[in-house]
């Protein structure tokens, strides 16, 4: 049963502070003050001072050791004129549409798959080599994606023996295939680099009572129908976190690019991320660089807001 | 009487001291030597390794021989090498070493980049006073620096005059060719430019094979290896004009007089010259494989071996790799890079005088210096003796036979029967770095150069035209060449430019 | 009825066809990747898609000796901060949840609030602060980051697991006379162990699987955890590669995650579990 917020919420502080003052419900407290001080001397020193000091960077030019030099608006003019930026941005909206679509489609589809299943021990068994690619390190699927692409390497030789070989080319070395190529790292898409999205869709289905299925059953809901009316409107907690963490963490990723291809060949895989990279890291703009990761930042920032109430929402009906 | 005596001694006291050198040389350095302590090595790509099954080919061992041999010889000496510096850390680590005296006594250094920075700060010993002196080693021998070759130790003089690396070979590069399909298709090796494009032509023609992979990813073994191969020929004719700045070193054009000569104008990026040049790498790139821009030197050399594309342009350590290789089908072959000759551009040098071109240099595994750190520890000596042992030919040889590398550049040694067709003969390639050093953009802003590197890429990918790419350029590089002034304070006011 | 029965066979069939045609796509790369680990760097370069020409074990010794101490060190950094995260988490989500003290509200949402700064933003100053504190180059300067940065994510789900206990378990203790922190201890706790497990895992693999951070705060060898000791082993020598024992690395350095999740997958699969059926 729900537990809501309401017995532990601001009403209930309200009606003590009649009473106590704030003075003396702080000294009744120290003990969780105290014990909380770790946490918050964490979060403040690497979480919230750097977030400001980043702010407030991105208006100097800073070199990280020498002195600063106030700049104003000047890094962010310049960073809206720069022809690898502006390619930088067309690049990330391209990637983020299609893996946000990616990441929303194909787990559910396995998901769904393997939770139809009747046999569970044939679950467990498909489950766990659906699983396979997330035990391997993110790094080792990069460099072996990175080696399938290759003109000599896999997926070549594989379309050469399908006797597709016309369409055999240096997948990361061509102009208009580096980008798709890049978004498809990672088919079929299930489990692995870094996401969990497979697993929580199927505890999610698994959670469904399974009452709510007999029932529509009974109605003569085939097992299609009950998907899209049962299953799908039960998992929007989970659809919709995967939605937004997935967005939050695609705008701003570029270690595929760093590894892979350093953003070329030209600018044809250049994201924002990876600008800023090599701005700081090369170049040693620090301040440009905040610049750039102010600007990711209000990017995220705008698309949280528009989905805060879906954020809500997930937290009150599941853990996750 | 005993007047006589004393001045007889005096004498020859005298006279022993006035001749310096005399003394000191036949017991300073040598087999009869007094030397003790322990050096340490540290040799790149010559330090011995244990061969393991999982090897593509065997490691160097030779180095332990020479140890062994020199160690009998001196047994109060032990020498110890330096094991575990992964290549590409070699130079931090060496930095690292020098900067806080803890620097092997024998210590390899990249001559001309780091070692003229830490010759600078002082951290090495200059090596002309023992070059200078005969090696003991050698029979027969009046001076040390009688058996390195006179060209390369004119490259690595540093800017302040002396020698700090005794350099033993080079490092070459050249096109690998498979030499069956030149057989089947009747082609020779070509000798020019004109040849070359032939050749090429040829081979794309018969339709199976791509004539030539290339490393479109690579930065500096693609793009500036490139650029050094095309424009040299093209700005040779220029090198008096530009070779002005006496001190230094006439015979070798510098970054310095090459910032000179830009802002002189005597060559600029929207010429014809150099236009020429960009036409010319636009024309070459049609032979390469398709997608060259995501190829590393690595995946390009793979296209080669198995037998997928025809040529390939890698260095001379490329070969261990290519004997190696149980797999490969075909009988193989290098040749130095055509150059561009006036058959094919008139800004070229004259026909007929032509060397195949060739980048490398004296920037191989056999350079050694010593740092300052081993004259505070009284090992200066033994560290100075072991690389008189070290350099004479009957060991040096054999050391660099043994890695199967680079060219031996020490008199005396000849190549390996095997090698010898490949190592082309002293004087039989033109070595570009000894006469023109690379254009200092590599050395320059970084930003800058990645902007260039990325306008070549989109120019020769076909996604902008050559004129764009061209005006790109003139602006980036320059930027390049004025922050190099400007950091490297160099004053050209006496030449008459600002 | 037997048409019935047909039809049900076929759609199961059907089922099994498909998630075995999505089962081999995604394991294909990775039976490649086992394959290819047994060959010699020549082999796999003239031979890529066959089975090994000769069978090579000795490119796993190879690879062992290069890569253990990446493995080692991930090991220690991972494992050192999911124990903080699990630590400072469950305890804060605890005294988040189910303590009522002024500002309670306000800390809580400040903590929320950060979970939308996203990493790239503070990756600067965090890399200034770092190398101030002179944790360069250290285990701890990649420790501590991560553990604030897991902080976020444990702290809010931690509380909203306990704060969807039961009031009378506590209830009933506190009439006991348990006092707070045993009522921490002893039943907060383990009633929340499948979701600690859950979110020990996330935050495990999320730091073990970390490129960024560790590539610009180490570089000295011998601390660099999997994913940038990987990066480096490539580049031993790049005009020297050999891909064989390179393949044999990166299996070896699945192996910690295999076994991770054989022992874990229970629990972590309870744990998500355990929030959604809080309804």
């Amino acid at each position: 049963m729900l537990r809501p917020f309401s017995t532990l919420d601001q009403k209930g502080e309200k009606i003590l502070s009649k009473r106590d003052s704030l003075l003396r419900l702080v000294c009744k407290n120290k003990f969780i003050y105290i014990s909380l001080l770790p946490t918050f001397v964490l979060l403040i020193i690497f979480r919230y001072y750097p977030a400001f000091s980043a702010l407030y960077h991105s208006l100097f030019e800073w070199r990280g050791v020498r002195t600063e030099q106030f700049v104003g608006f000047a890094n962010f003019v310049e960073m809206f004129k720069d022809f690898e930026f502006q390619t930088s941005l067309k690049n990330i909206a391209i990637i983020t549409v299609t893996r946000v679509m990616i990441s929303l489609t194909f787990p559910l589809l396995a998901a769904e798959l393997t939770f139809n299943l009747r046999n569970l021990r044939t679950q467990y068994v498909y489950r766990t080599m659906f699983v396979v690619p997330m035990v391997v390190p993110v790094i080792v699927t990069l460099l072996l994606w990175g080696f399938i692409y290759r003109p000599d390497g896999l997926l070549n030789a594989i379309l050469e023996a399908l006797g597709l070989g016309y369409l055999c080319r240096s997948w990361l070395g061509n102009f208009n295939t580096a980008l798709p190529a890049i978004i498809f790292i990672g088919f079929p898409w299930i489990a692995g680099l870094g996401t969990f999205a497979y697993l929580i869709y199927l505890a999610g289905l698994q959670a469904i009572p399974e009452s709510l299925f007999e029932a529509s059953t009974l109605d003569g809901a085939t097992r299609i129908q009950q998907i899209f009316s049962i299953d799908i409107p039960l998992l929007m907690g989970q659809i919709k976190l995967i939605l937004i963490l997935t967005i939050i963490v695609v705008v701003q990723s570029y270690y595929i690019q760093l590894v892979l291809t350093e953003g070329g060949p030209g600018y044809a895989t250049m994201v924002p991320g990876l600008h800023m990279y090599y701005n700081t890291f090369s170049y040693f703009r620090m301040g440009y660089g905040c610049a750039v990761g102010t600007f990711l930042f209000a990017i995220i920032f705008t698309l949280t807001v528009i989905n805060r109430r879906y954020i809500r929402s997930a937290v009150e009906f599941e853990a996750k | 009487m005993k007047g006589k005596w004393i001045v007889m001694v005096l004498v020859v006291v005298l006279a022993m001291s006035i001749t310096p050198g005399w003394a000191q040389e036949k017991t300073m350095f040598g087999p009869e030597a007094d030397l003790k302590g322990t050096i340490s090595i540290y040799a790149r790509s010559y330090t011995p390794l244990e061969p393991t099954a999982a090897d593509r080919w065997p490691p160097p061992t030779y180095l332990w021989t020479i140890i062994e041999e020199y160690e009998k010889i001196h047994p109060n000496v032990h020498v110890k090498i330096i094991q575990g510096v992964a290549s590409g850390e070699a130079v931090t680590w060496t930095q690292t070493r020098l900067v806080s005296g803890t620097a092997p006594e024998v210590c390899w250094g990249q001559s001309r980049s780091d070692v003229y920075v830490w010759a600078r700060s002082g951290l090495l010993v200059a090596m002309d006073p023992y070059l200078n002196m005969p090696n003991p080693y050698i029979p027969g021998n009046k001076k040390w620096i009688d058996i390195l070759d006179p060209s390369v130790i004119a490259t690595i003089r540093a800017p302040d005059g002396k020698v700090y690396t005794i350099n033993g070979d080079l490092v070459t590069t050249g096109i690998l060719y498979n030499a069956d399909i030149f057989k089947e298709l009747g082609l020779t090796e070509p000798k020019i430019w004109a040849d070359f494009m032939t050749v090429l032509g040829k081979i794309e023609s018969a339709g199976h094979i791509i004539p030539m992979s290339f490393q479109g990813a690579e930065k500096d073994m693609g793009w500036t290896w490139l650029a050094r191969f095309i424009y040299y020929p093209l700005y040779r004719p220029l090198m008096d004009k530009m070779d002005v700045i006496p001190e230094e070193k006439p015979g070798l054009v510098t970054r310095k007089e090459m910032a000179l000569a830009w802002k002189k104008g005597i060559e600029t990026i929207t010429s014809d010259r150099f236009k020429t040049g960009v036409q010319l790498q636009k024309e070459f790139s049609q032979y390469w494989s398709p997608g060259f821009l995501g190829l590393t030197a690595s995946m390009a050399y793979d296209q080669f071996v198995t037998g997928k594309a025809a040529m390939h342009l890698n260095g001379s350590w490329q070969i261990q790799a290519i004997k190696a290789d149980p797999y490969r089908k075909f009988n193989w072959g290098m040749f130095p890079f055509p150059p561009i000759t006036s058959e094919t551009s008139p800004y070229a040098s004259e026909p007929g005088v032509v060397k195949g071109l060739t980048l490398g240099g004296p920037s191989a595994g056999f350079q050694f210096n010593v740092p300052v750190s081993a004259k505070d520890e009284g090992l200066l000596e033994e560290a100075v003796d072991f690389l008189m042992f070290l350099t004479a030919p009957q060991n040096a040889g054999p050391l660099i036979a043994d890695l199967g590398s680079y060219m031996p550049s020490i008199k005396g040694i000849e190549p390996p029967e095997e090698l010898k067709a490949v190592f082309y003969k002293p004087g039989e390639a033109e070595f570009i770095d000894l006469k023109m050093l690379s254009p200092g953009y590599l050395n320059g802003p970084k930003e800058a150069i990645d902007l260039c590197y990325k306008t070549w890429q989109l120019f020769i990918g076909e996604q902008i035209s050559t004129e764009q790419a061209v005006s790109q350029w003139n602006k980036d590089m320059d930027y390049i060449w004025n922050k190099m002034i400007q950091e490297s304070e160099w004053d050209f006011s006496k030449y008459g430019v600002k | 009825m037997r048409s019935k029965i047909y039809k049900g066979l076929i759609r199961e069939v059907s089922k099994h066809i498909c998630i075995l045609t999505l089962i081999f796509l995604t394991l294909y790369p990775f039976s490649f990747l086992v394959v290819s680990s047994l060959k010699s760097h020549e082999d796999i370069i003239h031979n890529m898609v066959g089975l090994p020409q000769v069978i090579r074990w000795i490119n796993y010794i190879v690879a062992w000796k290069k890569v253990n101490i990446y493995i080692l060190n991930s090991i220690m950094m991972s494992g050192a901060t999911v124990g903080m995260v699990i630590f400072l988490a469950s305890y804060t989500g605890f005294i988040f949840a189910r303590h009522k003290f002024p500002g309670r509200e306000f800390l809580f949402y400040a903590i929320i609030a950060l979970l939308m700064i996203p990493r790239e933003l503070t990756l600067i100053p965090l890399f200034i602060i770092v190398r101030d504190l002179g944790l360069l180059n250290s285990r701890w300067g990649c420790i501590i980051p991560w553990t604030s940065g897991g902080l976020v994510f444990g702290i809010f789900i931690m509380r909203t697991f306990m704060a969807s206990l039961p009031e009378e378990i506590f209830e009933s203790a506190r009439l006991d006379g348990a006092n707070e922190t045993q009522l921490y201890l002893k039943i907060a706790l383990p009633l929340s162990v499948p979701i600690v497990i859950a979110v020990g895992i996330m935050h495990f693999v999320n730091t073990w699987n970390d490129i960024i951070w560790p590539l610009v705060t180490i570089t000295r060898e011998e601390l660099k955890p999997v994913t940038i000791g990987l990066m480096s082993f490539q580049a031993i020598d790049p005009y020297a590669q050999n891909y064989g024992p390179l393949f044999a690395g990166y299996l070896l350095t699945s192996i910690p995650l295999i076994i991770l999740f054989m022992f874990t997958m229970k629990y972590y699969i309870r744990g998500l579990l355990a929030g959604a059926i809080k309804m």
